[in-house]
């Protein structure tokens, strides 16, 4: 812009700006302003898709789009709270219980009295109808009715058993309002009318905000709401804590968006920086090509008057103009390719239903804008530079002091073709050397894209939710976790279709129960041990688990313990983290293994390998009848060695776990030799079959679990690929599509190069076919150094691949889930050919076309 | 323009009242929507900054550009009192710079001025000079016989040699004077040159039937290629005298039996006139100097002429836009090559 | 007044010891209003010592004086911008911008500083150098000599101190040649312009006011 008091000269560089536009086809140029803005408003549209995908699937998750929330308090607590002025708004319900049933087995369904707010902020405020007012009244969604069996028309009489802490109660009662229900829900809701409620679950009174761990039914569950979500967790707990209920504090992490890291925005960092640097190479390289082409006209604006500061501007107003095109074609095209991808992008990721993303934010423009703009305009800086520093003297001499090259003393060796090429190539290293790593840059983009999307692993992918060809367990289990669900499922029937399948390759068990832990002071020793680590001392289960162990062992509390049995079949799919898989030993019962502190950060063990441990097997020789609360009682504890710290698959867990998460694993017969009668049968049955009775065992299955005994369920190999196959094949068609436009920008950037290399030495090739070097010879030279550029490439490109593969690579597969890290430089080898041939064309191409076609005069004038 | 526009002052004291409303509007905006206090502090403390910035920025302004007024008027007042003015170096890309370099080139224009009357003035010395020198010799000439003719007795035939001779000088001084008049009008521009569009070869006709008798009775042959329809606009009667000079001269300097030949050929923005003679040359350290006034070379110097016919040729030819080229080696000739501009 | 003067002005090229001199000490002043022919055969020096004066290229030694400024004193920046106001250009290969039409290319100098020709000024010189009627062409689409027609126009657009003319008529043919030059002179002493001009032709030389020879980047006679 023009200062005051500046020359305001803008109209001249304008006027230039605009012919020097028209004058020649500038579609290469927009085309990779636009492919810069494509990139770059593509990663932002998936990106902010992502994001709110995960808010939106954590908020059906959680069961809300409340800010803020109390769980299980008193009244009293509430209305303290709700009347604070700073929330927007507030409301709360009553929890009855759980419905209970058959039809609920699959549905995990709360029953509740809420007020509109709460139900309005937990997505189930009824459509049709109303929230129920008098006393048999009820409203649910649409899924609960279904499973019920009953219709969805207002006024249906729906019958509900109910379980609270202290009771079952049953009551039928009229729908009164319905709306569509939520699948990916953590819960299903029911409402139930106040009047009801305070029958059979009467709201909680009293000051301690808290309630006994354990009741539920009557609390409070409340949702508050701010008026802005500016700094949401720091002004919630603000409020809380002015209160005193700083510990019931609940944060709605789906708003964790709010506090967002930086962290978090590395990878996107990194793409864009990715893109950027795509972009900037490729565009650079037109504009250097366009002003080695134009420097005679810029010498020659400078030998009448025109500043190096105007020239610059020149070449600024000329990218400005081009990205107008550009840009917002790009920014159209990029959004499109990006919602187009989302899904399928979000298909891989660990989101559990499908949620609708379909954002057009302003700011995926704006930035993407601003974004492809930087590029722009860094790449312009060095050639405007250029342009602006000519000398004058440019646009009068004819440049023999260049040709005159070095007169080599090797004027004895013969000139070939091939001797002048690498001549050549030597002669201007500085340019070689961009050439080279520009290519090379690419080449190693392309081969670690291909490799990343070349390492999706299926299996990894299902392996949380199974590792065998099929499992079966109740169906509570199976689909929900349900506290209450079955751990003792599989019945002998069940066992016997199984094993009378045909094809099958093998069936396991694995059962599970629970077995309570008094805190020895061995185990009080241990647990304070594992104190020390922080990351334990931070979890909040260890906290919990500290708290029981106040006192003696006659006063402290209990640690809870999952007990696993495994038969050998199931057992092949342990993972040894510590300490060998003494098969014997542990089939004889003289040894376990146990599982690290799943629950207190993860990675950290309460035992190793050789400690002698004691386990109390009273819960499990006692089942129902265990007493915990009996302390005079008898308790059966045997002392086993840990033989080997393993990992249980996360498809043979339950879920479930209470204090520190650790699992001891035993044999089957060890563990069927100590539990209780009642829990004898396996909690999932796995099984494989050869792959042609497949499809008959799935219809089996399907068949038994649906119509024989719905209270069972399945997972199936089949099943899952199924569900996920539309989705796998749009995550390696947008990979796919992914790597090859990467190795389009690649290429096209070689091809720049290569149009630029010959067509910056117009000159000098004249005087060289001047001096008599045929046509052929030429066209063998610049075919030669085209190659020579490839080769160099190539050999950079397989270098650094190898050094990426093993380090970036690497570290980014560990990160990301389903991803298995392959070393290959397969992606670089197969570019070799295609770019060869562009090494070969394109200087032909260029000769043909653009130098021959003038004559030998005017080549060395350079007229034209 | 008949609105005056907004003097530069309410300008500026409307664009502050703009930018002080628009800040303050934005951050009470911001602050209730966010509800934060500290927000509308930090926004009031950044417009009052904002405005003393803009402040400053004003006043700079105003005294940068009162200085360059200052220095400006100093300047003019130096140019109209004639005093000499210092070349100011300024080669930014400033308004300013842009002022200086026009200020400049009036002062070398004044001055240049001044520098033409002072050229005329001596021109017109020269010219009276020159005159009173060349006048000089035949006004002695002439005093001698008159005198010898009223003091000296003497026979008839003598008196008649005299008088003859006084002829001749009168000849002689009527010759100059008419050629000094047509010189001097030339130069004054008293006279003007009227162009009209018309043949080449009339006008060439004309200059040629002034010297045809001459050169018959040198003896020299005088060949003319000239096309009928050649037309240029041209001023028909000094034109023919400026031919008629270049070939008086020729065949003044051809010695018996050689010859002339006058070609014309029409060139892209020219008509060319080509005059060659077989003479004897002029050599190279003179041949800018024959166009001079009074120049006349020795040999010659008993013909009749005053060595003004070249110098009005080419004041002729110039003033009407052309210009005349001299190509000669001594021993081969001259070629006088006319060009007058066809538009 | 004197316009431009050289002082003592010297080039030389390379190294001990292949050292070209290409102008070995060059003193010459140019009045204002004059037309002056730099004559010389090819590599005697005189395109450099025209280089030279129209801050072109910066001199081993000496010094160049154009209305009284040293060129050598100013910035990059400031030459150009010195050059744009005070120099005008006339070339051998008449180096037009091809992408502005004839008008466009003229006034270029001028509406680089900013500035609105003069049109008063413009209508002469178009008239002069009979380019009415091209005004809109593209300078591809013009013969060689109305080319330089263009160029000389462009040159004396900004009424600049000082043109400088390097071989005006080195692509023209015979008649072109005169045309042109009669164009330079006439052009020269109708609008009082200061013009150099680089030739090795001696005829056409002697159009100018005032012939200096430079041989072997000397000033001889």
């Amino acid at each position: 812009m023009t200062f005051p008091f500046e020359n305001n000269t803008s109209a001249a560089v304008k006027n230039l700006a605009r012919r020097s536009l028209k004058a020649r086809k500038n579609t290469v140029a927009i085309l990779a302003i636009l492919l810069s803005a494509l990139l770059f408003t593509g990663l932002f549209t998936v990106v902010i898709n992502l994001v709110s995908a995960y808010e939106q699937n954590h908020m059906r998750v959680m069961g809300g789009h409340a800010h803020a929330g109390l769980k299980q308090v008193t009244l009293e607590t509430y209305e303290e709270l709700a009347a604070d002025e700073r929330w927007a708004g507030s409301g709360y319900s009553v929890f009855i219980g759980k419905a209970v049933g058959s039809a609920f087995a699959k549905l995990n369904t709360e029953v509740r009295w809420a007020d509109d707010f709460y139900a309005e902020e937990a997505f189930c405020r009824p459509a049709e109808g109303h929230m129920p007012e008098a006393e048999k009244e009820l409203a649910t969604s649409r899924l609960v009715l279904k499973a019920l069996g009953v219709s969805d028309k207002l006024g249906t009489e729906v019958p509900v058993r109910i379980e609270t802490d202290t009771e079952t109660v049953t009551g039928t009662f009229t729908l009164c309002g319905v709306w569509d229900g939520d699948p990916a829900a953590g819960a299903q809701m029911l409402w139930l009318s106040r009047s009801y409620t305070d029958q059979i679950a009467p709201v909680r009174h009293g000051s301690p905000a808290g309630v006994p761990v354990g009741e539920y039914s009557g609390t409070v569950y409340a949702s508050f709401m701010l008026p802005s979500s500016w700094r949401l967790e720091d002004r919630a707990y603000q409020i809380f804590s002015d209160h005193g209920l700083a510990d019931e504090f609940h944060f709605n992490a789906a708003y964790a968006m709010s506090s967002f890291k930086l962290t978090d925005a590395l990878p996107v960092l990194a793409l864009a920086l990715l893109v950027l640097a795509a972009g900037y190479l490729l565009i650079y390289n037109i504009f250097y090509i366009s002003i080695a082409q134009d420097i005679r006209f810029y010498g020659m604006l400078k030998t009448l008057g025109a500043t190096g500061r105007q020239l610059r501007s020149l070449i600024y107003r000329k990218a400005l103009r081009l990205s107008a095109v550009g840009i917002p074609l790009g920014l159209a095209l990029g959004w499109a390719l990006g919602t187009a991808l989302s899904p399928a992008i979000l298909g891989s990721m660990p989101i559990s239903e499908k949620v609708s993303v379909h954002s057009a934010h302003p700011f995926i423009f704006l930035f993407g804008a601003l974004f492809a703009l930087l590029t722009v305009f860094i790449s312009c800086r060095k050639p405007a530079k250029i342009a602006g520093k000519v000398s004058p003297m440019e646009a009068l001499r004819y440049n023999e002091a260049e040709v005159a090259s070095k007169k080599t003393r090797r004027a004895a060796k013969p000139v070939t073709s091939g001797r002048l090429a690498r001549q050549n190539l030597s002669r201007s290293k500085k340019k070689v050397a961009v050439v080279v790593l520009s290519l090379a840059l690419s080449l190693v983009i392309f081969n670690s894209a291909a490799s990343l999307v070349g390492g999706f692993d299926f299996e990894t992918f299902i392996s949380d939710s199974l590792v065998n060809d099929f499992a079966v367990a109740d169906a509570g289990l199976l689909n929900n976790m349900a506290r209450n669900a079955r751990r003792s499922a599989v019945d002998a029937a069940l066992q016997t279709n199984i094993a009378a399948l045909e094809g099958l390759e093998g069936m396991g068990s694995v059962y599970s129960c629970f077995a309570d832990q008094p805190i020895t002071d061995e185990l009080a020793a241990i647990i304070r041990d594992a104190g020390q680590h922080e990351e334990v001392a931070r979890s909040l289960m260890y906290q919990n688990a500290v708290g029981e162990m106040d006192g003696t062992e006659a006063t402290r509390g209990n640690m809870n313990y999952a007990v696993y049995g495994l038969d050998d079949y199931a057992a092949q799919k342990l993972t040894v983290l510590e300490g060998e898989l003494d098969w014997d030993r542990w089939r004889a019962g003289e040894g376990v293994f146990i599982t690290p502190a799943v629950l207190w950060g993860g990675k950290y063990c309460l035992y190793h390998p050789g400690d002698m441990m004691s386990v109390d097997l009273t819960e499990m020789l006692d089942g129902a009848a265990y007493n915990y609360w009996d302390e005079s009682a008898a308790r059966t504890v045997k002392t086993y060695q840990v033989l080997a710290v393993v990992e249980l698959p996360s498809a043979y867990g339950s879920g479930v776990s209470m204090g520190s998460g650790t699992r001891i694993i035993l044999p089957e017969t060890e563990y069927l030799h100590y539990v209780n009668e009642g829990a004898r049968l396996p909690m999932l049955t796995v099984f494989d079959v050869d792959d042609e009775h497949m499809a008959q065992a799935e219809a089996f299955v399907k068949n038994y679990t649906e119509n024989v005994d719905p209270s069972m369920d399945y997972r199936s190999r089949l099943s899952l690929e199924e569900e996920y196959r539309g989705l796998i094949r749009m995550f390696t068609l947008v990979g796919g599509a992914l790597c090859a436009l990467l190795a389009l920008i690649g290429i096209l950037n070689f091809v720049n190069s290569m149009a630029t290399s010959v067509l910056t030495r117009r000159r000098e090739i004249a005087m060289l076919q001047a001096v008599g070097m045929t046509g052929r010879q030429v066209r063998h030279m610049l075919i030669f150094e085209g190659l020579g550029y490839m080769l160099l490439g190539l050999a950079f490109a397989l270098l650094l691949s190898s050094v990426t593969n093993v380090t970036v690579l690497r570290s980014i597969t560990e990160g990301m889930w389903a991803f298995r890290y392959r070393f290959t430089l397969l992606p670089v080898l197969l570019s070799a050919p295609p770019l060869a041939a562009v090494a070969a064309a394109v200087p032909l191409i260029c000769y043909v076309h653009l130098l021959r076609g003038q004559s030998l005069i005017d080549r060395l004038r350079d007229l034209g | 323009m008949s609105r005056n526009p907004l003097s530069v002052k309410a300008l500026c004291l409307w664009l502050g009242a703009g930018a002080l409303l628009s800040m303050l509007a934005l951050t009470g905006a911001l602050a209730l929507l966010t509800g934060d206090r500290l927000l509308l502090l930090s926004g009031a403390l950044l417009t009052v900054c904002a405005l003393l910035w803009l402040l400053l920025l004003c006043r700079l302004f105003a005294r940068r550009l009162s200085l360059f007024t200052g220095e400006l008027c100093r300047t003019l007042d130096d140019m109209i009192s004639g005093r000499p003015v210092p070349e100011q170096a300024d080669d930014t890309e400033t308004l300013f710079a842009r002022i200086r370099h026009r200020l400049t080139r009036l002062y070398g224009v004044l001055r240049e001025n001044r520098r033409q009357v002072e050229r005329e003035q001596q021109a017109l010395q020269a010219l009276v000079s020159d005159i009173a020198h060349q006048v000089k010799t035949p006004l002695s000439n002439l005093k001698m016989v008159s005198d010898t003719l009223l003091t000296k007795p003497i026979s008839d035939r003598e008196r008649a040699d005299f008088l003859q001779g006084l002829r001749t000088q009168i000849e002689k001084l009527d010759f100059l004077l008419q050629a000094l008049v047509k010189c001097s009008r030339l130069e004054t521009g008293t006279i003007q040159l009227e162009k009209t569009c018309s043949p080449l070869f009339d006008t060439l006709a004309q200059a040629l039937s002034g010297i045809v008798y001459a050169a018959e009775s040198k003896n020299i042959s005088v060949s003319v290629d000239c096309p009928e329809d050649l037309a240029l606009p041209h001023d028909k009667k000094w034109t023919a005298e400026a031919l008629f000079n270049l070939l008086d001269n020729a065949v003044k300097y051809t010695p018996p039996g050689g010859s002339i030949r006058v070609t014309a050929e029409s060139w892209e923005m020219y008509g060319k006139l080509d005059i060659r003679d077989t003479g004897k040359g002029i050599p190279e350290r003179n041949q800018a100097a024959v166009f001079r006034r009074f120049y006349r070379e020795e040999e010659v110097h008993g013909e009749p002429g005053v060595g003004i016919g070249l110098y009005l040729a080419r004041e002729i030819v110039t003033r009407q836009g052309g210009y005349i080229a001299l190509a000669s080696e001594p021993g081969r000739g001259s070629t006088f090559s006319v060009f007058l501009p066809r538009r | 007044m004197t316009i431009l003067q050289t002082v003592d002005l010297k080039k030389y090229y390379g190294k001990k010891p292949n050292v070209t001199k290409a102008l070995d000490g060059v003193s010459l002043s140019v009045e204002e209003g004059e037309f002056v022919a730099v004559v010389g055969t090819s590599g005697s020096g005189k395109s450099t010592l025209l280089h030279m004066m129209g801050g072109l290229d910066t001199p081993t030694s000496g010094s160049v004086l154009v209305r009284g400024q040293e060129l050598a004193k100013k910035s990059e920046e400031e030459l150009t911008i010195f050059r744009r106001r005070n120099i005008g250009f006339v070339f051998q290969s008449y180096n037009l911008v091809p992408i502005l039409n004839v008008l466009e290319n003229i006034v270029l100098p001028v509406e680089l500083d900013g500035d609105r020709a003069d049109r008063a000024f413009l209508e002469e010189i178009v008239g002069m150098l009979a380019l009415q009627d091209k005004l809109n062409s593209m300078p591809n689409q013009l013969s060689g000599g109305q080319q330089q027609r263009v160029a000389i126009a462009r040159a004396l657009i900004t009424k600049p101190a000082i043109v400088l003319a390097d071989e005006p008529t080195g692509n023209l043919d015979s008649r072109t040649s005169a045309d042109v030059l009669g164009l330079l002179q006439r052009c020269s002493r109708e609008l009082d312009q200061t013009v150099v001009m680089i030739t090795h032709n001696n005829e056409l030389a002697q159009l100018a006011g005032r012939i200096v020879r430079i041989e072997d980047g000397r000033i001889v006679a």
